[in-house]
């Protein structure tokens, strides 16, 4: 039996109301640990070929790992998978709170969905009982107000994920809402869980985890928690969260402004985490089992409203203040609240916002296209764009498919300015002098994220040939040097193998990444819930191992991927950054070249960014070094 | 000494519920606590903490006294106990807990496991 | 004065051979940035620092006997 997991897998045809439990292999578990690690495995397995990610026979995964739900920090995530509706590949999306330990108490380490209920529905998992309900008139009403509701009908035991109207209408970035403010926000994971008509997955567990050695980790646990709390980080980090890095990032001028255009804001203050302590914050809201709670919950006052939500996170702050130069903390918190109801990923509404107004300013998206006029630091102008998006009204049918889509379709030049890489829209860090990060962007197998790779002090301390050179270059508001382009990719690909194990092990990285929590503790963790010994290097194998996996899982799902895919917009490549700390700054395509020719080199990846079978089988995965030739556009120098 | 709740200090993790159940029956498994943590979500905003403060109403309640105090803290005698449920039923704090695999109700046995772990400090223990 | 630094992991991580700890002694007061520079912390690294558990700008002044925390770079959520 094994240790650490609940042992089942719960699988779902919806088409035919069917519910089939299946035995965890132990297999799957040796070589994928969990999490993102089962939801990679299970698309290359199971997907059907050329799938439409919006159709019925998308698979939708949800997946814990052997550290969720167990006595130890931050063990409350759970991540999510199907083909990308953003991008129409490998896709994945991770979730904080409470709902991946509760699908574990249930008796489930993984859920998986194929088909499409006939009408609009709730699933149910109450222990042994999974039903599929009507959802009624919960159709068309918000996240928040649905979760609401359920709450209500069913009972504060049950962890409920909701979906809001950009969900139900397929939005290409509608994400799905948890405990009244936390997603799983990117890759468009929200439009799946829509097109196969559920609105809302409602779980409650009252079953134990079976655990190796229930008295270790209690003790483990206990000491887990000492350790975390003895870091001055528990009390330097916590108050501020993540919003606390915002004046930093301005300050190395990496923060997205007006679309990308430039990458400083002198406004930052206004929207930083001493903002939100000053304004908005009335509680620290923590997922399960949580010591250092990130999520800020509040009351927000605009003119447009009162409202209560959970947010900004920096990311939000990033992408709808900054981004859409919105410099009041309670109105960016506004536009997070709107996005939470209507279901949108925050990050790629705040940039499919700011190129449509960027095309409304440069004449490309005409008043009567849009339905008003709209224009930049004007609240009442995003709040529009998101509810057009949201219901696919007006400017909102062509802008809810991403900024991609909506570039390509509305030309004019408007392509070089849709910041995005592979379909996926940008997430919080400007790049044109951060050569790594532009790398960790560029090769995010879910499109331009920052969650698999983070690299930005080493291109920091990148753009100096010694500490003294970088202590000297630096200044409040003078000029950083050109960051160096050379060297740059085994950094990026150390921290695509890192930052991703958390997602296998089902639990939060910030108590390691913002704390200093060292990392092996979580050997000592898994070995007491488990009853098997893995090293830190073991773990970070099987994190290339599905770095590799889910490569090839695009490679297999987009016709024609490769390089071509790899590429950052326009912008980045050809505008040098105007102003702030990276002004002249920019990278070039020939970088661009260098940057994914040294990155595919010790990848093991041909010239077009192809895993050789050569290097799949030294993965393990001979299986997919079998068939990859026939799918794949590989190529040589 | 008696545990006391800081609610306004909560974030809500659930730690003390998982705590409790490890320590009290030696499984992973909040089911088990004998406290619970109420969100008042989407207004106010903020998490409610029920406990036991050992009034002793359950073992009023018990008909066959299964519940006894022992240094001011009520325990539940499993052998004793009937499984009849009055003592849920009259628990003014909700904290009286029935669990499908357990004979006899949970109850808070004041073993300080959750103040001892609660990274808020939103538990804590005083003098009686 | 005595100031004993700690410097984060994730400023150790970037920056070569600086040791968890560094204790120096100071006769006159100054900023946190100034000291960063003194034991060879890139200021452009630190995201905020701390005096005795105190968040702290870099521009704030040391001037008696403290203890100091460094934060590097971290990634928002």
């Amino acid at each position: 039996m094994l240790k650490g997991y609940a042992g089942r897998i719960l699988r779902v045809d919806l088409t035919n109301e069917k519910i089939v439990r299946q035995s965890l292999p132990a297999k799957m578990a040796q070589n994928f640990i969990g999490g993102r690690g089962f939801v990679a495995k299970t698309l290359f397995d199971e997907l059907p070929p050329d799938v439409d990610p919006l159709g019925p026979d998308n698979i939708f995964i949800a997946a814990s790992g052997p550290l969720s739900g167990q006595f130890l920090p931050a063990s409350g995530k759970t991540h999510f998978g199907c083909k990308s509706p953003a991008t129409g590949g490998y896709g994945d999306s991770n979730l904080g709170g409470h709902f991946g330990p509760a699908l574990k108490y249930a008796g489930y380490d993984m859920m998986v969905l194929n088909g499409r209920a006939a009408l609009p529905s709730v699933l149910v998992i109450e222990d042994e009982t999974v039903s599929i309900r009507p959802a009624r008139n919960l159709w068309g009403m918000g996240s928040l107000s649905s979760e609401t509701r359920l709450k209500e009908e069913m009972g504060e035991d049950f962890q409920i994920l909701t979906i809001g109207p950009a969900g139900e209408n397929r939005v290409a970035f509608a994400c799905i809402t948890h405990d009244f403010g936390r997603q799983a926000g990117r890759v468009g994971i929200g439009a799946v869980m829509g097109s196969k008509n559920i609105k809302a997955i409602a779980v409650k567990g009252t079953g134990s985890i079976p655990v190796n050695d229930p008295k270790a980790l209690l003790e483990e646990g206990k000491r887990a928690y000492r350790n975390v709390r003895a870091k001055p980080g528990f009390t330097g980090w916590t108050p501020e969260g993540t919003a606390g890095i915002t004046d930093w990032v301005a300050r190395v001028g990496a923060l997205p402004t007006r679309n990308f255009q430039t990458s400083y804001w002198d406004q930052h203050a206004k929207i930083n985490g001493a903002a939100i302590l000053r304004e908005l914050k009335i509680t620290d809201k923590g997922c399960y089992c949580c010591p250092t709670p990130c999520g800020k919950y509040g009351r927000a006052k605009t003119g447009l409203g009162h409202v209560y939500v959970e947010g900004p996170e920096f990311e939000t702050i990033s992408l709808l203040g900054s981004n859409c130069l919105i410099d009041d903390i309670s109105e960016v918190a506004y536009a997070n609240y709107v996005c939470d109801e209507l279901g949108l990923d925050t990050i790629s509404a705040g940039v499919v916002c700011s190129w449509a107004i960027e095309c409304f300013e440069k004449g490309l998206l005409s008043r009567e296209a849009i339905g008003k006029d709209v224009q930049f630091g004007d609240l009442e102008s995003v709040v529009h764009l998101l509810e057009c998006i949201a219901r696919r009204e007006g400017v909102g049918e062509l802008l809810a498919d991403g900024v991609k889509t909506a570039a390509q379709k509305l030309g004019h030049g408007s392509e070089a300015f849709a910041i995005h890489v592979k379909g996926l829209e940008w997430s919080g860090y400007e790049c044109r002098n951060a050569p790594g990060m532009m790398l960790a962007y560029m090769t995010s197998d879910v499109g331009a994220h920052h969650a698999r790779a983070w690299v930005l002090g080493h291109d920091l301390a990148g753009s100096s040939a010694s500490v003294h050179d970088l202590i000297v270059s630096e200044g409040t508001g003078e000029h950083l040097p050109k960051s160096k382009v050379t060297g740059r990719a085994a950094k990026v690909i150390e921290s695509q193998h890192l930052r991703p194990l958390f997602d296998l092990l089902g639990i939060c990285r910030l108590q390691f990444m913002e704390l200093g929590f060292e990392v092996e503790n979580y050997e000592r963790l898994y070995e007491v819930v488990t009853g098997k010994r893995m090293t830190l290097e073991q773990m970070l194998s099987v994190s290339e191992r599905v770095w590799q996996l889910t490569r090839s899982v695009s490679a297999r799902e987009i016709p024609g991927f490769g390089r071509s895919w790899d590429y950052p917009p326009e912008r980045l490549m050809n505008d040098p950054v105007p102003d702030g700390p990276n002004r002249g700054h920019c990278i070039s395509r020939r970088e661009v070249d260098i940057l994914l020719d040294e990155y595919y080199a010790l990848r093991g990846w041909d010239a077009n960014g192809i895993p050789k079978a050569e290097t799949l089988i030294s993965m393990g995965l001979a299986d997919v070094a079998e068939t990859i030739s026939q799918w794949a556009c590989h190529e040589t120098t | 000494m008696r545990l006391i709740a800081k609610s306004e200090r909560c974030s809500g993790c659930g730690a003390c519920r998982l705590v409790c159940g490890l320590t009290n029956y030696g499984e992973v498994n909040p089911a088990m606590a004998a406290l619970s943590i109420h969100g008042r979500f989407p207004a106010p905003g903020v998490y409610e903490i029920s406990l036991c403060d050992q009034c002793g109403a359950c073992a009023e309640a018990c008909p066959v006294d299964a519940i006894e105090a022992q240094n001011g803290v009520y325990l539940v005698n499993a052998d004793v106990c009937i499984s009849c449920g009055e003592c849920i039923e009259a628990c003014p704090h909700g904290v009286m807990f029935d669990h499908a695999r357990l004979d006899a109700p949970i109850k808070c046995t004041l073993c300080q496991a959750c103040a001892e772990i609660c990274p808020r400090d939103a538990l804590v223990l005083e003098e009686a | 004065m005595t100031l004993t630094i700690q410097v984060a992991h994730s400023i150790r991580s970037v920056v070569n051979d600086l040791p968890k700890t560094i204790i120096v002694e100071c006769t006159e007061s100054k900023t946190l940035r100034q000291l960063a520079v003194d034991v060879g912390i890139p200021p452009i690294l630190i995201v905020f620092g701390m005096i005795n558990g105190v968040k702290k700008d870099l521009n704030d002044i040391i001037a008696a006997n403290a203890e100091v925390h460094f934060f590097g770079t971290m990634s928002g959520g």
